[in-house]
């Protein structure tokens, strides 16, 4: 793979696996490093893809994985979140409601980013966390019922 | 308000631009490589200072996000290489000349053993890279990876041969291949190409069988040895020679913990000939990681007391792990170990979740207590593609010949596994010195990790 065609996957792909890492991590630094991590991992990986979907899922779920490796770790148990990046937010409404997603437990919040702003059905999420359509589906549940108790029913889930 | 107010902010979202071109750089630069687990420790430490003493100085001036590009300022950048380079590999993560990784060796093996390419985030294995040359008379062998559990390790190594490998008869070969051993542990040798690669080399898998516990191993590594048989067809004349090295490799950050079946698995293969002991055994405990599943009838505190006893009684059980091993604790445990594979079996539905997973399965006869004929045996029951567990929460283990279904509880919220071996712990942990150190280290990290739960 040669230094343009990196690039190339480097541009088409970035935020994706930013926003997924950041989502997961909730921390700027952290998911810099995953982002690092992941492309370097695709860039090692010689095999074709038979579409960018494809592609795509993959390296969702590299990321995926190196989010779990993180959490786990004794680096990420004693580091100090320095940012939640939610200097994002324009409005009140997606301020209240980019806190009540990032307020989630992680798995939770990887779903919701997943299923909402990625559009993956469960299927697909399931896929790519490596769990059960009825595991994605009952954190699905459990994620809307959590953000419902903190939003209220105006959030029309 | 809505999930689209979530969408629009998420849409604002970008990685900082100066993470592309660090990340290109990052490529062509073979020495730097995807973070080790064990350097991660010094990375923790590193970045959790780092992020404490500027925490309260820089606050938001570090990760200042403008509204429309959300582009890290100069300062987050500094803050950012400034870790990284605390990440640098050393030198014993060099990547081989090759370029060729852990990754793409155990990639090849579990294609080789699943019989098509595996998916599969390699990266998430605890590898190390090596390059650890042996010269023999026959060609040039190099230990070039390893990747672990815990509790195995599977080495891999290329052979460059001096020889016409590919026009050589299985004799010939056989009697010129240097092999990779450890101690007496026979070690399973794959070949993974059937003939020489253009780089002349070719690859070749070996494991090493019950690591068992980080804390016991010697600090300064794990010792094989390289065996260089030399056979001469022509002068009907066979040598060998043996040269032992040690060689470090990378341990999983958390050690893989035993756990108790809900009820006694009787393992029993149909028609298959196997070792009336070790069928005898009702398996009471699992290990399970991303590679294998081992299943045995007592906790290892129990089995290293009875190597241990049996060592003191007879003067040594097995045969030294190899001469010349820097630590006489690694050779104690690892020498006390016999696995010698019973047989083959062909394959076991071992199922979780909802899917049913092929085994590579083999039973070992780990040892006897000569003086009350105590037996405990492991079944080793290798994934033949390794799985991501970090989301299981239970596995059901089923007979194929009865059926009986036996499950465990992997939920990660158990105590660890040094915490297990009581009262019989302290006995083994006066034998093996090394083990005191790490375990204050494990229940410090873990009181940490349930203060910050709690």
């Amino acid at each position: 793979m040669d230094h343009a065609q990196m690039t190339a996957i480097y541009r088409r792909m970035k935020d994706t696996v930013y926003r997924a890492a950041l989502s997961y991590c909730r921390n700027v630094q952290d998911a810099e490093d995953i982002t690092h991590d992941v492309f370097l991992i695709r860039f090692r990986h010689e095999a074709p893809f038979p579409d960018d979907e494809a592609e795509k899922a993959w390296m969702l779920r590299v990321t995926v994985n190196r989010c779990k490796n993180l959490l786990r770790s004794f680096r990420r148990r004693f580091s100090v979140p320095l940012e939640d990046a939610a200097q994002v937010c324009v409005t009140e409404d997606e301020h209240t409601v980019w806190e009540a997603v990032n307020a989630l437990p992680a798995a939770y919040r990887l779903v919701i980013h997943l299923y909402y702003y990625e559009g993956y059905s469960v299927r697909e999420i399931g896929t790519i966390t490596r769990k059960s359509e009825t595991a994605v589906q009952t954190q699905l549940y459990r994620a809307r019922k959590l953000l419902k108790k903190a939003l209220g029913e105006e959030l029309g889930l | 308000m809505n999930m689209q107010d979530y969408r629009h902010a998420a849409d604002r979202v970008h990685i900082a631009e100066h993470c592309e071109e660090e990340v290109l750089r990052m490529t062509t630069q073979t020495e730097q490589k995807t973070r080790r687990p064990l350097l991660r420790t010094a990375t923790g430490i590193a970045a959790a200072a780092a992020c404490i003493g500027v925490t309260g100085a820089l606050g938001l001036a570090l990760f200042h996000m403008n509204r429309d590009g959300n582009e890290l300022t100069a300062a987050s950048q500094d803050e950012t290489v400034a870790v990284s380079e605390v990440t640098e590999p050393d030198g014993t993560d060099s990547v081989p000349g090759d370029g060729e990784t852990y990754e793409d060796f155990v990639s090849a093996y579990y294609e080789k053993i699943a019989g098509h390419p595996v998916s599969f985030d390699w990266s998430s294995l605890c590898g190390t890279n090596l390059n650890e040359v042996w010269e023999s008379e026959d060609g040039t062998i190099t230990l070039k990876a390893a990747v672990t559990d815990g509790y195995q390790a599977q080495f891999f190594y290329t052979f460059r041969p001096d020889f016409d490998w590919d026009h050589a008869d299985e004799e010939e070969r056989s009697g010129r291949l240097p092999r990779i051993t450890f101690g007496p542990d026979t070690t399973p040798t794959v070949q993974l190409d059937e003939t020489v690669r253009g780089d002349g080399t070719i690859r070749f898998y070996c494991c090493l069988r019950s690591i068992m516990k980080a804390e016991l191993l010697p600090e300064d590594g794990i010792c094989s040895a390289v065996f260089m048989p030399s056979y001469r067809a022509d002068e009907k004349s066979y040598s060998s020679s043996r040269e032992s090295r040690t060689v470090t490799i990378n341990m999983p950050e958390q050690m893989p913990q035993w756990r108790e079946l809900s009820d006694t698995l009787h393992l029993v293969n149909d028609g298959t000939a196997l070792s009336t002991d070790v069928l005898e055994a009702d398996y009471s405990y699992v290990l399970v990681t991303p590679l294998c599943a081992y299943l045995t009838d007592c906790l290892p505190a129990e089995q290293l007391a009875i190597c241990e006893k049996a060592k003191h009684n007879f003067g040594g059980i097995g045969s030294p792990i190899c001469a010349g091993s820097a630590s006489a604790d690694a050779l104690t445990l690892q020498g006390d170990r016999i696995s010698v594979p019973l047989n083959l079996i062909e394959s076991s539905d071992v199922f979780y979740g909802d899917s049913a997973y092929q085994f590579i399965a083999e039973e070992y006869q780990e040892g006897r207590d000569p003086g009350d004929g105590k037996l405990y045996g492991i079944c080793l029951l290798q994934f033949k593609e390794p799985q991501d567990l970090s989301e299981v929460a239970a596995m059901t283990f089923a007979s194929p010949a009865d059926g009986t279904a036996v499950s465990v509880d992997l939920t990660p919220e158990k105590l660890p596994f040094t915490s297990e071996l009581d009262p019989d712990y302290a006995e083994i942990n006066r034998i093996s010195e090394p083990a005191e150190t790490t375990i204050i280290q494990d229940d410090a990290a873990l009181g940490e990790a349930q203060g910050s739960l709690a």
